[in-house]
């Protein structure tokens, strides 16, 4: 695994240390561990019993922080405004809320002997087969799914894929140096089972990060990517609904660079323990002037995608959390 | 650009500067001429490249200067600008 411990901030205010997630341990955290140890035991049950202990414990969460509920809704609130045809904004938020704990709980079953048994169906596995072939590589850009990071390694490791994946060290619920250790690194463990290698940014590796994917990618591999807000060198600020989404470069700058195919993957719950992954086809650049153009191009497309999954899928979506309103 | 001089190949600040205004041409990333200067940002600033962009640029320069850049070189601080990348390229070739 190629992992690399973040280096601390050093001088930083207490504000900067959070966001860069160096600090020992957080409320945040606790309320985590209280959140994950409430929902010990309903994690046992049958998943369609799954739903009511997660709203509660969504209701409960918020209950406890307010001021998050308000700016969460108000990030939906600048994405809706004058789009109609979607839930109001409360029942919105309520059920991102509950499909983030619904979640908590299929990770807590995959400690259970036995692990978490969904059903998954892999849909648009052609694009992917005519990705794939002789030192072709392809590059799945995973749209921000509350249910992706998870389900969509557990999907392809099922139809028999050998999956690289680029992920984040901020990766999992915690945000603390304690927290990062002890729930994210259980994430980490977890996930771990059904790819062969983790490709992990932290500050200050990202160009070794680059080059091993794009190694990868040349020698004909799968490489998964998921796009989670404004991580990256550059990023784009793409049309999305009525606010902007921030689209990182990096995904769409390696299949330019590499030829690889760029496929974004979607991750649909159709009920209890039911899940799509939904592979589309490939998004392919223009002729443009310069790089930089060819690869807004993309990033505006897939973000065009991730709102028409929004729109029929609001409640399934991370989106929300890293919309801004338009200026 | 290097300038050669039979095998010897002689190299000052102001050409590696050139070259690196020429290859970000080449690579499509900056469309004018002379757009580039010791200041200029390039990763993740300025001209804004992300990190695969800065790769190419690295490739680039191996290519030109014969140079070899391992991965204990790729760190963000040697290519967040032209002057830094400049720096960088001038020491490999005077070690």
């Amino acid at each position: 695994m190629f992992v690399q411990t973040p280096t601390p901030v050093r001088g930083a205010t207490a504000r900067q240390r959070r966001q860069a997630y160096d600090v020992l341990l957080w409320p945040h955290d606790v309320a985590m561990g209280l959140l994950l140890l409430s929902l010990a035991l309903p994690a046992w049950l049958p998943e369609r019993f799954w739903h009511r202990p997660a709203m509660a414990v969504a209701a409960l969460a918020f209950a406890a922080r307010p001021g998050v509920r308000r700016e969460d809704m108000g990030r939906i609130e600048a994405a809706v405004t004058g789009v109609e045809g979607l839930p109001a904004v409360a029942e919105i938020q309520d059920g991102v809320s509950a499909g983030i704990v619904l979640r908590l709980l299929a990770y807590l079953r995959e400690l259970r002997p036995g692990g978490w048994k969904p059903q998954l169906e892999l849909t648009g596995r052609e694009h992917l087969e005519r990705a794939l072939g002789p030192g072709c590589g392809a590059l799945l850009w995973a749209a921000p799914c509350i249910w992706s990071a998870l389900v969509v390694k557990k999907t392809l490791h099922a139809a028999g894929y050998t999956l690289t994946y680029v992920g984040n060290f901020t990766h999992g619920p915690a945000r603390s140096r304690i927290g990062r250790r002890t729930v994210n690194a259980a994430y980490r463990r977890i996930e771990a089972s059904y790819i062969e290698r983790r490709l992990e940014l932290a500050p200050g590796n990202q160009l070794r990060v680059a080059k091993a994917a794009e190694a990868h990618l040349r020698r004909g591999g799968l490489l998964s990517v998921g796009q989670h807000g404004a991580l990256g060198s550059r990023i784009v600020e793409c049309p999305f609904l009525s606010a902007t989404l921030p689209i990182s470069t990096g995904a769409p700058s390696l299949a330019l660079a590499t030829g690889a195919a760029l496929l974004p993957v979607f991750t649909r719950r159709r009920g209890p323990g039911d899940f799509e992954v939904a592979i589309e086809p490939p998004l392919l650049p223009l002729k443009t002037a310069t790089r930089h153009e060819a690869v807004d191009d993309l990033a505006r497309r897939f973000a065009a995608l991730i709102a028409r999954e929004t729109f029929e899928r609001p409640t399934e979506t991370w989106a929300w959390r890293y919309v801004k309103a338009k200026r | 650009m290097a300038v050669r001089q039979g095998e010897a190949v002689t190299t000052d600040r102001a050409a590696i500067v050139v070259w690196i205004d020429a290859a970000l041409r080449e690579l499509t990333l900056a469309a004018e001429e002379g757009q580039v200067g010791e200041h200029t940002g390039l990763l993740g600033m300025g001209i804004g490249l992300d990190s695969v962009e800065v790769l190419q640029l690295i490739v680039g320069a191996e290519e030109r200067f014969g140079l070899t850049v391992d991965d204990e070189d790729l760190e963000p601080e040697n290519f967040m600008t032209v002057g830094s990348f400049a720096s960088f390229i001038e020491a490999r070739l005077g070690s």
